[in-house]
This record gives C-alpha cells, sequence and structure tokens, in this order.
C-alpha cells in the first residue's frame, strides 16, 4: 500500500510542476514586433523593431498569465535608413525623447494554446489600453540550447493618433497593425 | 478643402503666409504697436494646422507652442513697457535661453557627464545669442522682417533635410509669416516690427535650429551658420537706395550663411525622405 502511495505521489509530481507558473525571459533575437501602416494609400509598409526584452509569465492552471515588454524605440527598422531616421525624428516616435515604448499586461486570459491579453501600451509618453490576440503558443525543449522555450504569436491594431503621432496624417495612415514574433527562455 | 489643410506645403508655406499678411494689413491701421503680431498669427496658424494645441503630454514639440505663446507675450510687454531700456534685451537673452534649455531639457537630464553640460551649455549660448540679436532689430522693420524670414526659412528647410518635417514646418512657417509682414513693411510701406515680432523670431528660430540638432539630424555645425543671420541683418546697405532694392539686398546678405547651413545639412543627411 505504501508503495502505491509512493507511486502515486511520485507520478503527480511532473503534474505539479507544469501546473505551476512559468517564467520566462523574451530572447531578444527571436522577439521582433512588427508594424504595418498604409503609405499614402498606395501601399502599405512594414517595419518591425530590432531590440526588444520582456518578461512572460504563464499560469496554466489559472489560465492567465503576464507579459511585459519593452521596445527600444530607436531600433525600428524599415530597410531605407533615410526613412528609420525620419521615424526616429520628432514627426514620430521622437526616440530622443522617449526611448522606450513599452506593453504591461492588465490581464491574460489563456485557453490552450491561444489567450487575449489586455495591457496598457505606452509609447510617447502616452498610455492607451490595447489588446493582444496571441495564437500559437508552442512550448518545448529547444534541440539546439536544449532550455525550455516557449514561443507565440501576437496581433493588436492601434491608432498612432490615439499616441500623439499625428504627423502626415491622414495619408500616412492612421490605423496600425502590429504583430509580434516572440520566444521566451524558461528562467 | 480637406486635401488643401493636410497638405504640408499649404500648413507650412501658403497658410501662414496668407493669414499674416491679412493680419499685417488689418493690424497696421491699429497702430505699429500691434502690426508684429502678424508674423506670430501665421506661425500659429501653421501650429494649428500640423500638431494643433494640445499640450497634454508635455512632450518637446508642444512646450515649443508653450514658448511661442510666452515669447509673444513678452514682446508685447517689452513693446509696452520701455522698449528702449537697455537691460530689456538681456531679460529676452534669458529667456531665449531658458527656452532652448527647457525644449532639450529631458535628453541634457539623461546624458551623462561632461556630454550632458555641453549640449545644455550650447543651447543656453544658442537660445541666448538668437534672441538678443533679434530683439536688437526690433527698431528697424525690414530688418528683423528679413532676418526673421530668412532665419526660419533656412532653419526650417535645414530642419526638414534634417529628417523632422514637423520642425521644418514650424521653420518655414515663421519664415513665410515674416516674409508677409516684409512684404507690409517694404511693399506698402505699412506697420512696424517691434519686439512683438523680434522677440518670438529671436526665440522660435533658436528653439527650432537647436531641437533640430537634438530631436532630428541637423548637424550641429549648422548652427554657427544660422545665428550668422540675425548678424548678418544688422548690417546697411546704403539708404540712397531704393527700399525695395535694400530689401533684396538685405535678403540675400541674411541668406547666404542659412542656405550654407542648408547645403551643410544636405550634405550630411540626403535628400528629404519622402
Amino acid at each position: 500500500m505504501r508503495k502505491l502511495i509512493l507511486v502515486g505521489m511520485l507520478a503527480s509530481l511532473p503534474v505539479v510542476a507544469s501546473a505551476a507558473p512559468e517564467f520566462f525571459t523574451l530572447d531578444p533575437t527571436h522577439t521582433y514586433p512588427h508594424f504595418a501602416i498604409s503609405h499614402l494609400g498606395f501601399s502599405t509598409m512594414d517595419g518591425r523593431f530590432d531590440q526588444t526584452s520582456g518578461k512572460v509569465m504563464i499560469d496554466r492552471e489559472n489560465k492567465t498569465g503576464s507579459v511585459e515588454v519593452k521596445i527600444a524605440a530607436v531600433s525600428v527598422s524599415t530597410g531605407f535608413q533615410k526613412r528609420d531616421d525620419h521615424l526616429r525624428s520628432a514627426d514620430f516616435l521622437n526616440v530622443t525623447e522617449f526611448p522606450d515604448i513599452t506593453y504591461k499586461s492588465t490581464k491574460v486570459a489563456l485557453k490552450d494554446k491561444e489567450a487575449t491579453v489586455e495591457g496598457t501600451l505606452t509609447m510617447m509618453g502616452v498610455s492607451k489600453p490595447v489588446t493582444l490576440k496571441v495564437s500559437a503558443i508552442n512550448c518545448g525543449e529547444n534541440p539546439m540550447s536544449k532550455k525550455h522555450t516557449c514561443g507565440f504569436r501576437a496581433e493588436g491594431k492601434i491608432k498612432r493618433s490615439d499616441f500623439g503621432i499625428k504627423y502626415g496624417l491622414p495619408a500616412v495612415g492612421d490605423d496600425m497593425e502590429l504583430w509580434f514574433e516572440a520566444e521566451g527562455l524558461r528562467d | 478643402m480637406m486635401d488643401l489643410l493636410n497638405n504640408p506645403a499649404f500648413q507650412g508655406g501658403v497658410a501662414p503666409f496668407l493669414v499674416a499678411l491679412v493680419c499685417a494689413l488689418l493690424l497696421s491701421r491699429l497702430g505699429w504697436f500691434w502690426s508684429g503680431l502678424a508674423m506670430m498669427a501665421g506661425y500659429f496658424t501653421t501650429i494649428a494646422l500640423t500638431i494643433g494645441f494640445t499640450l497634454a503630454p508635455l512632450t518637446s514639440m508642444r512646450k515649443i507652442i508653450v514658448i511661442a505663446f510666452v515669447a509673444t507675450v513678452i514682446g508685447v510687454l517689452r513693446d509696452a513697457l520701455a522698449s528702449r531700456v537697455q537691460w530689456l534685451s538681456w531679460v529676452v537673452a534669458a529667456f531665449g535661453a531658458f527656452a532652448v534649455l527647457w525644449v532639450i531639457w529631458v535628453v541634457v537630464d539623461r546624458t551623462p557627464g561632461m556630454d550632458g553640460v555641453l549640449l545644455g551649455l550650447g543651447g543656453v549660448a544658442y537660445g541666448a545669442w538668437m534672441a538678443y540679436m533679434y530683439d536688437h532689430l526690433r527698431e528697424h522693420r525690414e530688418q528683423v522682417a528679413v532676418a526673421a524670414s530668412t532665419g526660419g526659412l533656412t532653419t526650417g528647410l535645414a530642419a526638414l533635410f534634417g529628417a523632422s518635417a514637423l520642425l521644418g514646418q514650424m521653420g518655414i512657417g515663421l519664415g513665410m509669416a515674416a516674409l508677409a509682414s516684409l512684404v507690409s513693411f517694404a511693399g506698402l510701406r505699412r506697420g512696424h516690427a517691434g519686439a512683438v515680432m523680434a522677440v518670438p523670431a529671436g526665440v522660435m528660430i533658436g528653439v527650432i535650429g537647436f531641437a533640430s540638432v537634438v530631436y532630428a539630424k541637423l548637424p550641429w555645425y549648422c548652427l554657427p551658420m544660422l545665428a550668422l543671420v540675425p548678424l548678418f541683418g544688422r548690417m546697411h546697405p546704403p539708404q540712397s537706395w531704393p527700399t525695395w532694392v535694400q530689401t533684396l539686398v538685405w535678403l540675400a546678405i541674411t541668406s547666404a550663411p542659412g542656405l550654407v547651413a542648408v547645403y551643410l545639412t544636405w550634405s550630411a543627411a540626403g535628400p528629404v525622405p519622402i
């Protein structure tokens, strides 16, 4: 009987371990926030930020978690230096005055490999609520680094004018699509 | 109509010119004391059409709007109280220094060591110089209008090449509004500049120029060239020449250092991103 109880306890250990909240640090080499914006109504301009850091917590037992992301505004990149300089200037991101763009979750609803994240995006000194739809939460051991890794994709939309970025409106679009491809390494 | 109002050339060029011209003609009938306000009426038109008058959060760009209002009030007070009291020029210079420092303070505060100190001191020196030099021209309406036109236009063009269209529009808008005043002064022989025009012109051109270095990519070595504009504005063409010839000569003289600054910025930064 004692053996049976012992085996039962041992068998339950992995379950207990996986049910505990897991903490991840975003891998900056595999985490890139992207954006898309209309260029004069002719085409859609894509860009991304090359430097991102942050923390993610996943609590599968309570189907919740948390996200904190910091993006270096100066790392904006669209593949054309002159345009990037313009995006960094006071016309758009004003990176000298506002070097960081941050996102902090306020509520996370986790469901299998998907989640809905409500949070606050702070850009140019303005904080606004932004909801991100998270999909493709894939976790497992990274075959290269042997570290437990979770990857996911998050999508959302904002109006740049809500953050005081009004240059070029309405010719340069107000609506911005955002998407993050991200990976986090378990702490 | 909305397309026109959203056109950057209209916002920074046509609109401030027309508004300033109409205001100059109307205000000159009220007496010399008020006619200098026309330039700032044109400038605020550009502000209204671009970033608007929202002041929260108080970013560096919005601080520029506050400074424009305060500089205008100081100009009015300077004219009303004692335009000939010499020490008031130092008050104006001190305000010009404070204005630049306030706009760039967030960067100065964040820049460690001697770099931050030098940045702050550079801003103070440039702001004080520009405010003092323009204030010194206040009694000479054509001169202050010429220096404000070329100073605003060349600072704005340099900012535009330095990758900030917004600061570029602010400078060009101020220059175009001053140009409208110049048309009224030199062409129609109406109105007077006074400190109400000279003070905001010097303070704003100083702030926009230094902010373009800090918040855009205007090379710092363009600032000494732009600083020569009001100094060159003090040169007198022979007064025996017709007024319009004197005005054209003044425009050419004051444009020269400003255009060098524009060329240097263009050389360093390349064409305007569109």
